[in-house]
């Protein structure tokens, strides 16, 4: 019991970081202590989440691994740089942090036991809080009338996949007689023409489409992120979809695997769909961070493409490249928080007119994030991009291989727009100076960069052992 | 030797890092900028010595394993070909950077955008396999599009999107070529053996198809050829100018490199195609160089003939003809790159002296002198190693394909005219105001061109007499 409970820590320590967060009374002005504790807590949860990955604790439901690490790791991650980049913000602005933090903890905590989930009860479940967790922290960053209706929006939308999830969790339990994933799947693998089991199967997809922001499913995404508050920008592209991916993998992998053959002309439909709207939507975008949304939009696509199989392969390349475009994501997010004017952090692309004639290192740094999401050599993005087409070719798929260039092309024409608004326009307004911490991100992400460019195998041989070892 | 190629390889890069560490406003960037070129043409002269030693031409590789498990690993080597376009390279670099006015030598993201293009091209112009060539090669499509968009006075940014989106469209096709040519070769493969790769026959085609046009991309043929000109119409900036006239040097290496041992089967198909539209475009390009009234618009119009014969060369002659190519093009390079800094000052002089542009040479006699040896090494006089090499170019071009020589020589012919008459305007005395005063160029600018002059005159008699034996 009590080593169970030891091995349930990291969990433990992201409730209790939650509750004091939401619950617990706080003085105004106290963002400094709030990021301080926030750090803290979710440092050591990470720790002990690393040392105990695959102990059984107390929660029988859930089983780490060393697949689970791998995401829960890109989880933590984001989950720091974004406390690190969000203290600034909020300092700023004067506003509380808490109900941000908390639900940072709580999309870490829901976003782990959805990734290491052994049964459906809990999947939905965590599914059903990440999406609360969302939705809190949109309505928490409402300012004005517009973010409002899509706060709204997305909470309409959430209800209804909550409504899937638990249909379809209802449907499995009395057809299967339990939810386990181990039961789930033999069922799936015995009745695989049942049109009952499709549907329950649809209904737990629809959701995860929704979650990771895939098309046609995407709507929350890129209609939200135009006018929201930077922080909540950030935790939507680097932390939001980090977790649902593993939990959408996961579940393909434990569960859905029968249906695979089923589901493949389904997931492909999806990944095209979403690589072109995201592509598309990128070029008519006069506001960054719609652009960016595509974008997010355009790269999920290229990640379903990539895993849509599920095996080792598609999982190593697909990992490869979700870790490269979080990172350059991470970096152009970073230089977004160092370009400000008058207190404001800017989102008209007009506002950027000349930012490199006034901050010459953030805007070149920003234009090398965006040429590393593009997959453009000698960045770290390539080496993401290098897995997805190489695996789309050694299967093949070569019109998948030429459309997803013909993309590319167009989301070349939304970056040049970026580049010619840093680059080639006269400066008209000033920009506030960045501090130092700014430039300390950077650089410890272009360092990041740098090292997985020339030595990929930590990204691709080192977790494809990882892969290869729960998958077996 | 190996660890010679690696140095070159890290010299730009740590001049890169230097530049970014100098004052703002200041002119210490551009002297890490000259130090790091002088660098690498000292070790590109060393690892001339190198090859000129070894037997079969080749100097060591250097090996880079880079993922084991994917089977790729990157290999950097220089043959006599490669060495000689990187001397040539750096030296129109180099030309371009001293060509620079006082008042550009301050911008920092000029200079440092200039050194991370020279690494690129050196990694380039030094891989031997088709995943370091390949990376190399997209790489370029930066610092050419932050340079052009910067420093280029493009005046319709649709220009520059369509040039953009063109060097992206050849990036990516070459890396469709790549990644199927990877899956059949079940791994990398060295450069040399790319057109041995065996392959189905459609796939082949596919691949063929891809590596021309990522190739033809970079170099001004029809129908590519507008938007060359579209964009180095309004570069006066040296470096610029010269970085946008060495993106077609990117595709003639390529189809050097990828047609080295044999032309592939597949490929041959559009050799004739090639040739007629090579020719034709030599030809328009010629006459257009003709109908301008300046002397820079007459240099593209120069450099891009060239550049075509260069590419008529390479797809149509044999590999012995190797180093003629190389020899040849070595000079062209520096030939090119002098002519544009010396016309980019006799332009800026005009402008300070308000004055017209023709007959100013007359008032600078010291950068009359200069401008007109180049004018006349440009245009094939016995002067340098480019009257034989383009002789027997000329010569082998005529023996395959007739017709194809006569287009080549008449063009060349043209374009070759139009110079020389420009050379005569601009000494014009008639052309120009009496009472004009116009600064000649410094001494230190003239020494500078005097050694580079020196290196052409001596090419004459030996094209690799720079090579300590």
């Amino acid at each position: 019991m009590i080593e169970g409970l030891i091995y349930f820590s990291p969990m433990l320590i992201l409730l209790i970081a939650v509750f004091i967060l939401m619950f617990g009374e706080h003085e105004e002005d106290e963002q400094y202590r709030c990021f301080r504790f926030s750090r803290i807590m979710l440092l050591s949860s990470f720790v002990l989440e690393v040392i105990f990955y695959n102990k059984p604790s107390i929660l029988t439901l859930s089983q780490g691994t060393r697949f689970t690490l791998v995401f829960e790791s890109l989880l933590y991650g984001s989950g720091l740089m974004l406390l690190y980049l969000s203290r600034k913000w909020f300092t700023a602005m004067h506003r509380q942090a808490y109900i941000f933090c908390g639900c940072l903890f709580l999309t870490l905590m829901f976003g782990s036991l959805l990734v290491s989930s052994t049964n459906l009860g809990l999947t939905v479940g965590c599914a059903v809080m990440l999406m609360s967790g969302n939705y809190i922290i949109l309505r928490d960053s409402n300012t004005q009338k517009d973010s409002n209706i899509s706060s709204r929006i997305y909470l309409i939308s959430s209800l209804f996949c909550a409504l899937l999830l638990t249909g379809a969790a209802v449907i499995l339990r009395l057809l299967c007689g339990s939810l386990d994933y181990e039961a789930l799947r033999m069922y799936f693998d015995l009745n695989q023409s049942d049109i009952r089991l499709f549907a329950a199967a649809a209904m737990l997809i629809v959701p995860f489409l929704f979650l990771t922001g895939l098309a046609p499913m995407h709507f929350w995404l890129t209609e939200t992120f135009g006018r929201m508050m930077l922080p909540v920008f950030v935790y939507f592209v680097l932390m939001s979809g980090t977790g649902g991916w593993g939990g959408f993998i996961h579940l393909n992998i434990a569960v859905l695997a029968p249906l695979a053959a089923y589901f493949k002309i389904f997931y492909v439909s999806v990944a095209l769909l979403s690589i072109g709207v995201g592509a598309v939507g990128a070029c008519g975008g006069q506001n960054i961070r719609k652009i960016f949304a595509y974008i997010a939009v355009y790269n999920a696509g290229i990640i379903l493409l990539t895993v849509r199989r599920f095996t080792v392969n598609a999982l190593n390349a697909g990992f490869g490249y979700m870790f490269t475009y979080l990172l350059a994501m991470c970096g152009i997010c970073t230089c977004l928080f160092g370009l400000k004017r008058k207190g404001e952090y800017l989102f008209m692309l007009s506002e950027f007119e000349g930012a490199s004639q006034k901050r010459p290192y953030i805007s070149a740094m920003m234009v090398i994030f965006m040429f590393s999401l593009l997959g453009l050599p000698p960045f770290s993005g390539f080496l993401g991009l290098f897995s997805a087409l190489n695996y789309q070719a050694l299967h093949h798929h070569f019109y998948q291989l030429i459309y997803l260039l013909i993309m590319m092309l167009v989301v070349g024409y939304a970056f040049l727009q970026i580049v010619r608004a840093l680059y080639f326009e006269e400066r008209k307004t000033t920009f506030d100076k960045a501090d130092s911490g700014i430039y300390t991100a950077i650089l410890l992400n272009a360092v990041l960069m740098l090292l997985i460019m020339i030595l990929p195998q930590y990204l691709t041989e080192d977790v494809r052992t990882m892969l290869e070892t729960v998958l077996q | 030797m190996a660890n010679l190629l690696l140095i070159l390889l890290i010299i730009p890069l740590l001049g890169c890092l230097f530049t970014m560490a100098a004052k703002k406003n200041d002119v210490n960037a551009f002297y890490v900028v000259l130090f790091t070129i002088a660098s690498n043409i000292a070790v590109v002269l060393r690892l001339l010595q190198a090859v000129a030693a070894n037997t079969d031409g080749t100097a060591e590789y250097y090996t880079y394993t880079w993922l084991k498990s994917l089977n790729i690993e990157l290999s950097f080597g220089a043959d006599l070909f490669s060495l000689l376009l990187l001397f040539g390279v750096y030296m129109a670099l180099l030309i371009g950077v001293v060509g620079l006015l006082p008042q550009q030598r301050k911008h920092k993201s000029l200079l440092l955008l200039t050194l991370y293009f020279m690494w690129n091209i050196t990694g380039f112009l030094t891989a031997r396999d088709m995943f370091s060539f390949y990376i190399f090669f997209a790489a370029m499509v930066l610092p050419l599009l932050m340079l052009v968009g910067m420093f280029g006075n493009v005046r319709k940014v649709s220009v520059l999107y369509v040039h953009f989106s063109l060097s992206l469209v050849g990036a990516l096709v070459l890396l469709i070529a790549v990644l199927v040519m990877y899956r059949f070769n079940h791994g990398n493969a060295e450069l040399l053996s790319v057109a041995l790769v065996a392959m189905p026959k459609y796939a082949a085609f596919v691949v063929w198809v891809c590596v021309c046009a990522a190739f033809l991309s970079r170099i001004p043929i029809w129908p590519f050829h507008h938007w060359f000109a579209a964009i180095s119409a309004g570069i006066k900036n040296p470096p610029v100018y010269i970085i946008a006239n060495l993106m077609p040097l990117t595709g003639l290496y390529g189809f050097m490199r990828f047609w080295q041992l044999t032309v592939p089967e597949s490929a041959e198909a559009f050799l004739p195609i090639m040739t007629i539209f090579g020719v034709a475009t030599m030809l328009f390009a010629a006459l257009i160089g003709i109908s301008h009234k300046d002397f820079l618009p007459k240099l593209f119009s120069y450099s891009a003939v060239y550049y075509l014969l260069f590419l008529l060369c390479i797809v149509l002659l044999d590999s012995q003809y190797e180093k003629n190519i190389a020899y040849s093009l070595f000079i062209f390079l520096i030939v090119n790159a002098s002519l544009t800094v010396l016309d980019l000052w006799s332009e800026n002089a005009c402008a300070e002296g308000h004055c017209d542009y023709r007959g100013i040479l007359a008032y600078m006699p010291k950068l009359s002198r200069i401008f007109a040896f180049f004018v006349l090494v440009a245009v094939g006089l016995p002067i340098s190693s480019m009257f034989w090499n383009n002789f027997v170019l000329i010569s082998a071009l005529f023996k395959i394909n007739f017709a194809a020589g006569i287009g080549v020589m008449t063009a060349i012919t043209l374009i070759c005219m139009g110079v020389t008459y420009e050379l005569f305007m601009m000494r014009s005395l008639k052309r120009i105001g009496v009472n004009v005063s116009v600064e000649d160029i410094s001494d230190r600018q003239r020494a500078f061109f005097m050694a580079v002059v020196l290196l052409l005159f001596l090419s004459f008699f030996d094209p690799l007499w720079f090579v300590l034996s």
